[in-house]
Order: structure tokens, then C-alpha cells, then sequence
């Protein structure tokens, strides 16, 4: 059984630095966990932590079922693949696949047997004999995985290994990772900055910001139901549109919810509130309210307009993309002051606030000019102030 | 309205602290075990470097005892027995015996040869440097080869026609006419014959060092400077130079310690000079006496190491930047 | 003080001239069209570097070459062999007699018992262990194996210094030198390197084993004769002598009341130098040691490599290419040894060198004798000299 399991595992660096905050993570037997997050928000340190190549300040840390936080790297039976692939540039691709095994005095027939095999499975057989100076940087890091491979071991840790290659290779390495993995079935922790890599390779994602570990769950729940600002806006491009909007209950108890943006108001269906009965606390208050990008639609595409809730918004600028049209306009809501978050913002709102919209590509909607927009109700997403966590319960 | 999502920090992964070499932040088994075995080896560097430094120190202290205590018990007696003197350096400085230049002139003379004999071939080869780095001419190639191989030629090869130059100038007779050369401006005997020299001796590493440096500077610096319309002087002077203070510095440091302690060139270039002579020739002189004075060898030494002693200490790290220049690969 | 004073004027007035003349040339050139300026302006850049190297070194060089090749004390005769002639059949300068001699020094036997040892871990060690998929050579010997490359590396210093300490004369000693001091100054600067770098305040530590090289040799010379001094008049015991059993040795000239220890006084004097230049090697190793990037290490470690193979197997290769530099660069500074001889012993009791007498035949007016030995050292230098401009070649393509 190959599970990972971290228990309130700290690390507290020397100089003070808090770099990772009580980190619980459950990692199953052949799972593909991947660690996103922005720079500096420790999911390197973490994945060192369970590699052994960074000490744990407190916690625990179990792979299967030891205990290792104290057990050196070499003995916890793992892999890891390094951001810049750490091939011995002295040795042969051969020799540099084969060294781990060389150092537990693995016979020499087996030896050959397992580095072949591994080879072959990453289509490096005709470069065994070559040293990695003479290798592209796609055909490095199939070599650092072949290192890793080739141990057979209980979990693969990889540190950002897409990061140094090109946009076009580094999609066709996500599949070929994530084809390898799942024909052999090894548990694996990867990190990266990636949202995108994160979501398609990932069967959980697990988010990070600052040392702390903002949510855990499969690709599509953190985009679907995002638990705090941060998620919401670091999953998903473009980024989710924040806006203030003031809650109004209807007066009787059970009663609809309805959301004031500016001139616009949106009515809350019935089916979302019941996801979201605390909504109904904040009556007469500000909340942040969510709105991805494609939940937008010109309103003048939609047939049946009867029951769409519409707002309308000025447009700046808009990008055809072929399959669709991406809009940025300006609303008339109010901003939060969220100062931090991933600021894709490109224009500085000179009136309302800035939304982006992904709009059917027959959209006609012009520059400079007002657009009337429908809204997917169904899936608006609302946040406390506040807190920055989502409001459910 | 404050929102919860914590700023993110900006201290990368980079910031761990104790990255790179063996003391990396891994803490194997047995943490005690670990941190016993740990200091063995800085026990072993402090044994070894007590061994370093203890003829030196040696020398320091024996450099403040008088004549008799010298000549007669190690210099370890100090601790039980302390006597202790100014005496050496005073006669050293300004009465030395016999055939000894006062250590004091000698002193200045060191300056005297060692200021010219660093910053002129620094301002020569900085330009050379310049054009072997960002300029393209016939024969740039296997000129520079021409010059770095240079540096491995032992300057006993340049002395005795050298000398010859010096004093007589150099002809050439073709057919019965005898055309001068060079001059003989009868340089011989002067401090300047012995920093010419060591400016010659000293320009292929100077050239080697500056050019990996110049070398590695950005092109687009460049390039928008000529955009500006700066020509190549104006480039060299205004850009080049400032911006490669480090190697320089670093050259400066380097030729100056050479030059300083170098014994071979002054003793042949000025050797009827003996009041033109620097520290080491004199040092050398002094030892040669027999008899007379042996008592002022050590701090005659130690005046012969106060600069570069200082300025080892001071800028050590500029003097290690220029060994390394040549050094190290990549 | 007026020395100085007349010195700083020459300089600023020679920087002033230097700076003039640059300035101008390159003022004139700026007038000239785009074409012109393009093949002559470098040359204003190159130009003074090149005429001091070809007056200062090329052509002396040269003319010192002819020099050793001509008759009479001042080359005023023709050509001839003359000299080399005279200086390589001087037992003094080289000689074979005691070859036999080398094979029954300790050193040499010493030598044979690493190289056998040494083949021994080799083989155990090849048996054990074969890498994989490459094909068996010399016979199954892992010569990468720690203890096995370390003691091949001491037999052939010590083959080296067997032979160079056993044959007598100039050349062989200026050998012996590069043996000993190349081979211990790397060997003690490489463990050291790797000591500081894994013990705290390695800074401090470094720089005082590193500080000998700020001093001059002569003044390393007085430091250590405190060190090697006999007893007598006007000057107490050395250290060592305190610290050696049995009578007062002179380690410098060899004498000491029982014999001799000669040829090893020579080595006494080479110590000196091996005391200033494994600061020097240190300081590069230890620089090329923290240039292995630690990704490098920590995926050995990963691998399963204990700290002792990760040195062995990773840095070690790593570093390889700085060892050769420092070397190379210590032989070409031992091979024109002088200043420490000459304050030392002036050369006699049998630690004469090249670079001595090329000094001696100026001095006496030999200019013919003189240009010989220093042709000498050229001579042996060139093999280095010629690694280094392979080095520099592929560095600047």
C-alpha cells in the first residue's frame, strides 16, 4: 500500500521563515496528486518534505505504513524528478538511468534488463550511449524519468518538471506523464504553478497559497465549487469576475434572495440557495459574488429569454478567438477590494468595474457600446467579505 | 473590505537557507550521532589550520624580542617569559647594518615600483581586452591565442635581453647601415626598467582576466549604445570600463601583490641601484649578512608584509575573484 | 621619498601619454569613413598590448632562444651547440648514475605496494559491482572505486618522486619540485576544500590557511627558517629541530651530526611551498566544489548514494577540469622557482634549479650559459603550455 499521508506537518525554516502550516494531506495508493499554487507557496517545500531532502519541523509524515520522518531519502523508496532533471552530466543516459540500481548492487543483467525496459517505454533507446549535454531538453527530462522509473518505487515526486520546456512540448509531455502513470499505477505527488496542468493531469488537486492549504479536491469540484476567493480565482482562465453585490431576502422566511449589482439585480434560484442557506444571514449586506466568464451570453443569442436575468455592461474591447469572442467590458457594481489575487486585470476601470465574458462567437455586440448580457444564475458563486470562504451552510 | 486570501509572499523556494554544498538542510538518523560526526571535520580544519598559521605567528612574535632572547630560546618562551621590544622594527626601519638600505626607503621604493607596475598595463589591457571581447579584425583569433599563451612563458626567457635592451638599445645592421630600433634611453638601473617589465609580464593575464569579464557582459548594452550613437571609444569609456570595476579591481589586487613581492625583475633591473631597491631585494640582502643584524630579519619581514597583509585581508575577495577568473572552468 | 614622489609623476605622466595617445588615435579615426575605421580602430585598441608583449616578451624570448644557441659569453660568436652541449653533459645539471638506485628507494617500493593494493580493491570492487550495460574492460578492474583511485594516484606521485629524487641534477630537481609540489599542494588543497566546506565558519578558516599567498616567497623564507634553524651562534633552535628526535638537523642544507639527509633537504625547502600553494588550490577547489549544483547531489542522494559516493561519483567528476587547471597552473609557477631557493640556500648542498643558474650566468656576464637554462624551463613548460592553449581554445569557440 502506497498511500502518503501527511499529518500537521510544519516547516520552520532556521532564519524564522514559516514556509508550510500544518499541511493534512491523505494521498491514496496509486494516486496523481498535484500540488498548485503560486511562487513561494511551499508546495516545493512540501514535496521536499516527503522526498526527505528538507527536514519536517513538527508533524508527521507516513509512507504506507512507516513513519519516516526521520528516515533518509534513500530508504523511503521514492522517486524524485527535479525541475532541472539533475542528470550526472558525466555519465551516458545508460549510466544516469542505471545509477540507483548501481549503488544497491542490483546484478548486473537486471541492471541492463530494467534500464532497457525503461528506454524503450520513453522512446530513448538510441540514446543510451549519449551524455545528457547532447540531448534535447524534451528527450532530459525523459531521461530524469526514466531515473525514476526504473527504481520501481512506491511514489513519484515531481518537482515542476514541465516548467523549463516549450509551450508545445510541454503538452505533449502532460500526456505522456499522465499515460505513464496510469499504466503504472504509481502513487504520485506533482507540483506545479500550472493551473492548467493541474487540472488536466490531477486526479485531486490540492491548492496552496502561503503555507497554507487553501482546498483539496478533484479538477472539476475545485472549479465548480470553490471554497475560498483564492481558489476561485486561481482556478480557471480567464480568472472569475468579482463583483460587490448587496443581498435582499424577500420578506417572508423561505423566501426568494435576490442580488443587487448596480442598476442590475439577479435573482437567486431556488435550487442554488439551497447550496447556499446561509446566504439568507446576509440580508441588507455586501457579498462578493462570482461570476466565471462563460457564464456570460449576448442576450440577444438566447431564444427563450422569459427566465434569464440579465445585466448590462459597456464594452472595452473585444478578442475573437475563432471559437469564441472574449469580451471585456465594464459594469456598473461595485469592485471588492480584493488588492492580492492574481490581478489579470488589463484595464483600469474608468467607470464600474471591470468583467471579462466569453461570449458565443456569433456574438454582435460592438465596441464602446452598451451590451446587454445574460447571466447563468445557476452557477454564481458567493463569497463573505470578510472571510474570502465561500457561503454555504 | 478586507478579504481573507493571505498576500502571497514573495521569498521563493530559493530562499531556504543552507542550499548547496553538504551542509544542505537534510538531517539524517540520529540526529547526535550526526552532529558529533559533524564536528570532526571542522576539528580537523582548526588542527590544521593552527599548523598554518603558527610559523607565522611565529615570526611575529620573534619579530618583537630582543637580540638575545632571539638567539637564544624558541619563540614559544614568550608565554612564560615575556620580553618585549620595539627595538627590531626601529633599527630595521632607519638604522640597518652595513650594506642594508634603510627599510624605510625600501618601503617607498616598493610603492615606487609596484603602483606604476599595476595600473599601467591595467589601463593597456583593459582596451585590448575590450577588443579582443566586441570587435572584429583579422587575426583576432590566433592573436589572442598568441597573447594567452603567453602567460604560461617563464619570464626568465624576456630578462637578459631585457637587460640588453635597457642599456643598449637595439640595432639592426643591414648592409653596412646600422638602423636604431629602439632607443638607448639607458633605462637600466631605474625603478622604471622594473615596472616596464612587469607591465610586459603582466598584460596576458590582465588581458585574460578582463576579457572573460567583458566578454559576458550583455550585447544589448551595447548595441543600444551604439543606437544612441556612441562610438567605440565612447562605449569602451563610458560603459565598458564602469561596468567592469569587479575584474579590474580584481586585476588591480592581484598585479599589485605580484609586483610587490616579486624578487627576480628588481634584483636584475636595478641591481647597482641600491637605493632605488624594493623590500624583497633588501630582505634578501639582509639575510645574506653574516653576523650583523639577524635579530631585524623578522620584523624586516614583517614590514615587507604589512601591505600585503592589509590589503589580503580587506579585499580578499577581490583577490580571490581574479584567482578564480583563470581558474575555473565555466 | 623622492623616489616616490618622482615615481608618481612618472606614472601619471606615462598614463597621461598612454590615455593621449589612445584618445587621439581614436578622435582621428572617427573622422575617418565607416570602412577604414573598421579594420584600423581595433588595432588602436590592441595596439600598445601588442607592441609591450613583442618588445617585452616575443622578441626577447626569441632572441634568448638564439642566445643559448650561440658561442662566446655574449653570443659575439657564431652559432653553436656549445652550451647545451656543456650543460647537458654536466653531471651537475643532469645525470643518470644513480638509476639503478631508484628501484630500491623506499619510495619506489612504496609505490608498488599501492599500485598493488590499489589493483586488488579494483578487482574485488569490479566484481561486485559492474556498470551497467557497459562492456567489461582490463580485465574486470573498478578503478572509479574511492580507496582504489586514491591509491593509484599516490603510486604514481610517489613513481614520480622516486625518480626525480633519486637521479641527481638541475633538471631533476626542477622535476622533483613539480612533482612534489603540484601533487601535495592539489592533494592538500582538494582535503581541505572538502573539510571547510562541510564544517561551520569555513570562511575565517579558509582564509587563513590562504593568507601565505599574499606574502612574498623571500618573506616565506624567514618565516620558516625560524622552523629549520640549527643551533648556533646568533640564531635559536627551529621548531622542528625542537620537535624532531635525536640532534640538531639542518634541514636546508642537510648536514646533522650523524650524516646527511641530503637529497631531502631539498624537500624541506619544497614544503615551504607546498605550505603557500595549497592555500591557492584550495580556495579554486573549494570554489568548483560549491559550483556542482546542489540538484545534482540531492538527486544522488535520492538515488541511494551514502555522502562518501556522492563526493566520489558526482562532485568528483564535476571537478575534474579545475584539478587539471590547478595543476597546470602550480607547474608552470614551480618550474620557475627561484626566489625560495635563493633565500633559502642560494642553491647549494644540491638544491640548485634552473631558474638559479640562468640568474648566476647573467650575473657573471655568461649571457650564452645563462639563455641555456632559461631555455630550459621553456622547454618544459611547453607541454603545459600547450594543455593550457587547448583549454583556452575551446573556451573562446
Amino acid at each position: 500500500m502506497a498511500t502518503v499521508v501527511l499529518d500537521g506537518v510544519n516547516k520552520v525554516y532556521e532564519n524564522g521563515f514559516h514556509a508550510v502550516h500544518d499541511l493534512d494531506l491523505d494521498i491514496k495508493d496509486g494516486e496523481f496528486l498535484v500540488l498548485v499554487g503560486p511562487s513561494g507557496c511551499g508546495k516545493s517545500t512540501a514535496l521536499r518534505m516527503i522526498a526527505g531532502l528538507e527536514s519536517i519541523s513538527s508533524g508527521t509524515l507516513q509512507i504506507g505504513d512507516r513513519v519516516v520522518n526521520d528516515v533518509h531519502p534513500k530508504d523511503r523508496d521514492i522517486a524524485f524528478v527535479f525541475q532541472n532533471y539533475a542528470l550526472y552530466p558525466h555519465m551516458t543516459v545508460r549510466d544516469n538511468i542505471g545509477f540507483a540500481l548501481k549503488l544497491r548492487r542490483t546484478p548486473k543483467d537486471e541492471i541492463e534488463k530494467r534500464v532497457n525496459d525503461a528506454a524503450r517505454l520513453l522512446e530513448l533507446t538510441e540514446y543510451l550511449d549519449r551524455k545528457p549535454g547532447q540531448l534535447s531538453g524534451g528527450q532530459r527530462q525523459r531521461v530524469a524519468m526514466g531515473r525514476a522509473i526504473v527504481r520501481r518505487p512506491q511514489v513519484f515526486l515531481m518537482d515542476e518538471p514541465l516548467s523549463n520546456l516549450d509551450a508545445k512540448l510541454r503538452v505533449q509531455m502532460r500526456a505522456e506523464i499522465s499515460r505513464l502513470q496510469h499504466s503504472l499505477g504509481v502513487t504520485t505527488v506533482y507540483v506545479t504553478h500550472d493551473q492548467i496542468e493541474a487540472m488536466t493531469m490531477g486526479d485531486r488537486v490540492a491548492v496552496l497559497s502561503a503555507g497554507y492549504l487553501q482546498q483539496v479536491d478533484t479538477p472539476q469540484n475545485l472549479y465548480d465549487r470553490p471554497d475560498n476567493l483564492f481558489v476561485a480565482t486561481f482556478m480557471g482562465s480567464p480568472q472569475m469576475n468579482l463583483l460587490l453585490g448587496t443581498v435582499r431576502v424577500d420578506g417572508d422566511a423561505g423566501g426568494g434572495v435576490s442580488i443587487d449589482l448596480g442598476s442590475s439585480s439577479l435573482a437567486v434560484p431556488a435550487a442554488r440557495l439551497a447550496d447556499s442557506p446561509r446566504l439568507r444571514a446576509f440580508d441588507g449586506r455586501d457579498v462578493i459574488v462570482g461570476i466565471r466568464p462563460e457564464e456570460f451570453e449576448d442576450a440577444s443569442l438566447v431564444d427563450d429569454t422569459s427566465n434569464a436575468q440579465t445585466v448590462t455592461v459597456n464594452v472595452l474591447l473585444r478578442e475573437g478567438l475563432g471559437a469564441e469572442v472574449v469580451v471585456h467590458a465594464t459594469i456598473d457594481a461595485r469592485a471588492p477590494s480584493v488588492s492580492s489575487l492574481h490581478d489579470e486585470g488589463v484595464f483600469a476601470a474608468e467607470s464600474g468595474t471591470p468583467i471579462v465574458a466569453r461570449l458565443d462567437a456569433r456574438t454582435q455586440v460592438q465596441l464602446d457600446e452598451p451590451a446587454v448580457l445574460t447571466v447563468g444564475v445557476d452557477r454564481l458563486h458567493f463569497f463573505d467579505p470578510e472571510s474570502g470562504l465561500a457561503i454555504r451552510e | 473590505m478586507s478579504i481573507q486570501a493571505p498576500p502571497p509572499p514573495v521569498p521563493t523556494d530559493d530562499a531556504r537557507p543552507g542550499a548547496g554544498g553538504a551542509k544542505a538542510a537534510y538531517e539524517p538518523v540520529g540526529k547526535r550521532m550526526y552532529k558529533v560526526l559533524a564536528s570532526v571535520p571542522t576539528a580537523v580544519l582548526w588542527g590544521l589550520v593552527v599548523l598554518w598559521t603558527l610559523p607565522t605567528i611565529g615570526l611575529l612574535i620573534t619579530s618583537f624580542r630582543p637580540a638575545r632572547e632571539q638567539f637564544t630560546s624558541g619563540w614559544w618562551t614568550v608565554f612564560s617569559d615575556p620580553k618585549f621590544t620595539l627595538d627590531n622594527y626601529d633599527r630595521a626601519l632607519f638604522e640597518p647594518p652595513g650594506g642594508t638600505l634603510k627599510f624605510y626607503e625600501a618601503f617607498l621604493n616598493s610603492f615606487a615600483i609596484a603602483i606604476p607596475g599595476t595600473v599601467i598595463p591595467i589601463a593597456i589591457a583593459a582596451a585590448a581586452a575590450y577588443a579582443f571581447a566586441w570587435m572584429d579584425f583579422k587575426g583576432k583569433y590566433w592573436l589572442f591565442i598568441g597573447v594567452l599563451a603567453m602567460m604560461a612563458v617563464p619570464i626568465q626567457m624576456a630578462l637578459v635581453p631585457l637587460q640588453q635592451l635597457y642599456s643598449g638599445g637595439a640595432h639592426l645592421t643591414v648592409a653596412g647601415t646600422t638602423y636604431v630600433i629602439f632607443p638607448d634611453l639607458n633605462l637600466n638601473n631605474k625603478p622604471i626598467a622594473v615596472w616596464l617589465a612587469h607591465t610586459a609580464f603582466g598584460l596576458p593575464l590582465a588581458i585574460y582576466l578582463l576579457h572573460n569579464y567583458i566578454a559576458s557582459l550583455p550585447k544589448d548594452v551595447f548595441e543600444a549604445a551604439r543606437i544612441d550613437g556612441a562610438t567605440h571609444f565612447g562605449i569602451f569609456w563610458r560603459i565598458v570600463l564602469p561596468l567592469a570595476k569587479p575584474a579590474i579591481a580584481a586585476f588591480l589586487i592581484f598585479q599589485f601583490l605580484w609586483v610587490w613581492n616579486d624578487y627576480l625583475v628588481s634584483l636584475i633591473f636595478l641591481s647597482q641601484n641600491k637605493s632605488a631597491s624594493p623590500l624583497t631585494v633588501q630582505l634578501v640582502n639582509l639575510v645574506t649578512q653574516r653576523g650583523q643584524g639577524t635579530e631585524l630579519l623578522p620584523a624586516a619581514a614583517f614590514i615587507s608584509m604589512v601591505v600585503p597583509l592589509i590589503i589580503f585581508f580587506s579585499l580578499q575577495r577581490y583577490f580571490v575573484r581574479g584567482l578564480l577568473a583563470g581558474s575555473v572552468k565555466g | 621619498m623622492d623616489t616616490l614622489v618622482s615615481t608618481l609623476i612618472n606614472v601619471l605622466i606615462a598614463l597621461a601619454v598612454v590615455a593621449g595617445v589612445f584618445t587621439v588615435a581614436n578622435v582621428v579615426l572617427d573622422r575617418l569613413p565607416q570602412r577604414a575605421d573598421q579594420w584600423l580602430r581595433p588595432w588602436v585598441f590592441v595596439g600598445p598590448a601588442v607592441a609591450f608583449l613583442t618588445v617585452g616578451l616575443v622578441i626577447p624570448a626569441v632572441r634568448t632562444i638564439l642566445l643559448s644557441l650561440r658561442g662566446g659569453r655574449r653570443g659575439e660568436e657564431g652559432f653553436t651547440l656549445d652550451q647545451w652541449k656543456r650543460a647537458l653533459t654536466d653531471d651537475n645539471v643532469i645525470s643518470f648514475a644513480n638509476f639503478g638506485k631508484i628501484f630500491t628507494s623506499r619510495l619506489f617500493i612504496a609505490a608498488v605496494v599501492l599500485l598493488v593494493i590499489a589493483i586488488v580493491v579494483a578487482r574485488q570492487s569490479a566484481a561486485r559491482s559492474v556498470a551497467p550495460g557497459a562492456t567489461q574492460r582490463g580485465g574486470g578492474l573498478d578503478v572509479s572505486h574511492p580507496v582504489s583511485s586514491t591509491l593509484l594516484a599516490l603510486a604514481v606521485i610517489s613513481i614520480l618522486l622516486a625518480v626525480f629524487s633519486t637521479l641527481r641534477g638541475i633538471i631533476w630537481n626542477n622535476l622533483w619540485w613539480v612533482a612534489a609540489v603540484a601533487g601535495f599542494a592539489t592533494l592538500f588543497g582538494l582535503a581541505l576544500a572538502v573539510l571547510a566546506d562541510r564544517s561551520r565558519s569555513e570562511n575565517v578558516a579558509k582564509t587563513l590557511i590562504f593568507m601565505p599567498m599574499a606574502i612574498s616567497l623571500v618573506g616565506a623564507a624567514i618565516i620558516w627558517k625560524y622552523i629549520y634553524d640549527t643551533p648556533g651562534a646568533g640564531q635559536a633552535e627551529g621548531l622542528l629541530n625542537i620537535l624532531w628526535p635525536g640532534g640538531p638537523i639542518d634541514f636546508l642544507r642537510g648536514t646533522s651530526p650523524t650524516g646527511t639527509i641530503a637529497p631531502w633537504n631539498n624537500f624541506f625547502i619544497m614544503m615551504i611551498m607546498i605550505w603557500i600553494q595549497a592555500g591557492f588550490a584550495m580556495v579554486v577547489i573549494s570554489a568548483a566544489i560549491k559550483g556542482v549544483p546542489t540538484e545534482l547531489l540531492e538527486a544522488a542522494r535520492v538515488d541511494g548514494a551514502n555522502e562518501v559516493q556522492v563526493f566520489w561519483r558526482v562532485t568528483l567528476p564535476q571537478i575534474v577540469p579545475t584539478i587539471v587547471v590547478v595543476v597546470t597552473t602550480l607547474t608552470i609557477t614551480v618550474l620557475k622557482i627561484f626566489d625560495l631557493v635563493k633565500a633559502t640556500t642560494g642553491g647549494a648542498a644540491g638544491t640548485d634549479v634552473l631558474a638559479n643558474r640562468m640568474y648566476e650566468g647573467l650575473r657573471n656576464g655568461n649571457f650564452t650559459a645563462s639563455s641555456t637554462f632559461a631555455v630550459m624551463i621553456l622547454i618544459l613548460v611547453l607541454p603545459v603550455m600547450w594543455i593550457n592553449i587547448r583549454r583556452v581554445r575551446r573556451e573562446v569557440v
